[in-house]
């Protein structure tokens, strides 16, 4: 059997009968059955969904082991094993306690230790990135075109508009990067816009008849 | 109306295409840059990462750049193992893209003639936030070094500090976004930079697909039209015409 049959076919009927059982029930006849059909749909759409989720985080640790245990010639594979001891001992402990305690994660023991803990990483991440980027910027920001030019005198004249108190010695500045703003930047966007959603139409019409490559063209090996 | 017309000149183009006539779409600096980059990494025997943006939603409003970015992904792919070099597929915070990126660059190894050089630990997934993939990119890049970055998609302005990351380590830095608001990032800091739907047409491209590119060309004679009514809209306004209360529902 071709993977094609099996891997795209079948699946693409199931889903427009679903589909059309969706549609008809909510447009043309909403009777009992009809409706009783589309609950009991849902619902195996919801536990379908949720067996993907745990097939895919088992998928997670089943590959990232696989990669920690062809690390051993590699000079990182203590930061690895860091790595890994961090997520496996935050996963225990953190299941541990979703386990115990009935609201799960939306009891207050664990969301006061998401708080105190991985919020508190994410938030030192965070931090530490907006430095890297105001360093990267400047770093990088060279003038080396026309059209870098005007993006450099753009992004120069609207930081100083913003700043009160060099407005308060030039305020010829303020009427000036407004009507920037205004005008280029809102003919900019707008056409921007424009470009994206005829594209992005385009792109989701080629997806449904099946003509898309980046979605369906090719197979799996 | 800009979404009925979209659908009009899609089919009609996608009929032709059919048909057997195709457009053939102009040649983008940044694809024609993609093969000097991969040469650069096989001769310095550093990695190329590559990605379909920070975020890669098969859903909503992201998901026409996730497929773009696919294209572009599997294109690279295609380059890097026919010239035999290293190649790390970034993928997005939300990981639902995994499995299709990994699939991408498993059939792109297999296409060019090695199955073998597909290893599953260069399809990296570094964490569900922002911060995750920024932070877990650059951390990537210190520790193994780049030959250049190749990302089209859907992408925030956290991917600076990772770009910082690529040119310290002297990577090229190739892609774009069709998120308008993103765009000013890599207009500034990108090498070869795509400009909004530029990002749709670099993926027509990629594909090499006559067909698909046929119809990308679809959307410019919807711009065209679209331009035209903002011509004559503004003229009409500005000469008195009371056209903003012509178009209130």
């Amino acid at each position: 059997m071709s993977k094609s049959i099996y891997q795209r076919q079948i699946p693409l009927f199931l889903i427009a009968v679903i589909a059309g059982v969706f549609i008809v029930e909510y447009f043309l006849i909403p009777i009992d059955p009809l409706k009783a059909l589309k609950d009991e749909l849902l619902a195996w759409g919801v536990n379908m969904s949720a067996v993907a989720i745990i097939f895919g985080q088992v998928m997670l640790l089943i590959w990232h082991g696989r990669v920690l245990s062809r690390a051993g010639e590699r000079k990182e594979t203590r930061r690895r094993l860091f790595e890994s001891g961090v997520f496996v001992g935050g996963f225990i402990a953190f299941g541990l306690l979703a386990l115990s305690d009935p609201k799960t994660i939306s009891g207050d023991l664990f969301t006061a230790l998401y708080l105190a803990f991985v919020m508190k990483f994410s938030q030192g991440i965070g931090s530490c990135g907006w430095p890297a980027q105001v360093n990267a910027v400047f770093r990088m920001f060279k003038v080396t075109s026309l059209e870098t030019l005007t993006i450099a005198t753009v992004y120069i004249v609207t930081w100083l508009r913003y700043l009160t108190a060099f407005t308060a010695f030039v305020p010829g500045i303020v009427p000036v990067v407004d009507w920037i703003i205004a005008v280029p930047h809102a003919a900019a966007q707008r056409a921007g816009l424009i470009g994206s959603a005829v594209g992005a139409i385009i792109i989701g019409i080629r997806a449904l008849v099946g003509k898309e490559p980046g979605l369906m063209e090719y197979e799996v090996t | 109306m800009v979404f009925v017309a979209g659908i009009v000149s899609t089919g009609y183009f996608l009929w032709r295409a059919i048909r057997g006539k195709t457009i053939k779409l102009r040649s983008m600096a940044m694809l024609e840059a993609l093969p000097d980059v991969v040469d650069r990494a096989v001769e310095t025997g550093l990695p190329i990462h590559c990605g379909a943006g920070e975020y890669a939603y098969l859903s909503g409003m992201y998901a026409p750049m996730t497929i773009a970015g696919m294209n572009v992904l599997r294109y690279t792919a295609r380059l890097c193992f026919r010239k035999g070099a290293k190649l790390i597929a970034d993928v997005a915070c939300n990981p639902e893209a995994f499995p299709l990126m990994d699939g991408i660059v498993r059939e792109a190894a297999v296409s060019e003639g090695h199955p073998e050089a597909y290893r599953r630990e260069n399809i990296r997934w570094y964490g569900p936030t922002e911060a995750h993939w920024q932070i877990g990119l650059t951390g990537q890049i210190a520790s193994e070094g780049v030959a250049g970055l190749v990302l089209v998609g859907a992408i925030t302005g956290m991917t600076i500090a990772a770009l910082g990351a690529v040119r310290m380590g002297g990577g090229l830095i190739l892609g774009g976004t069709a998120r308008y608001y993103h765009n000013g990032t890599w207009a500034a800091l990108a090498d070869y930079s795509l400009f909004s739907d530029d990002i749709y047409a670099a993926g027509a491209i990629a594909s090499g697909d006559s067909l698909v590119m046929s119809v990308q060309a679809a959307g410019d004679y919807v711009k065209y039209v679209l331009m035209a009514v903002i011509i004559v809209f503004a003229v009409i306004a500005v000469a008195g015409v009371p056209v903003l209360d012509w178009l209130k529902v």
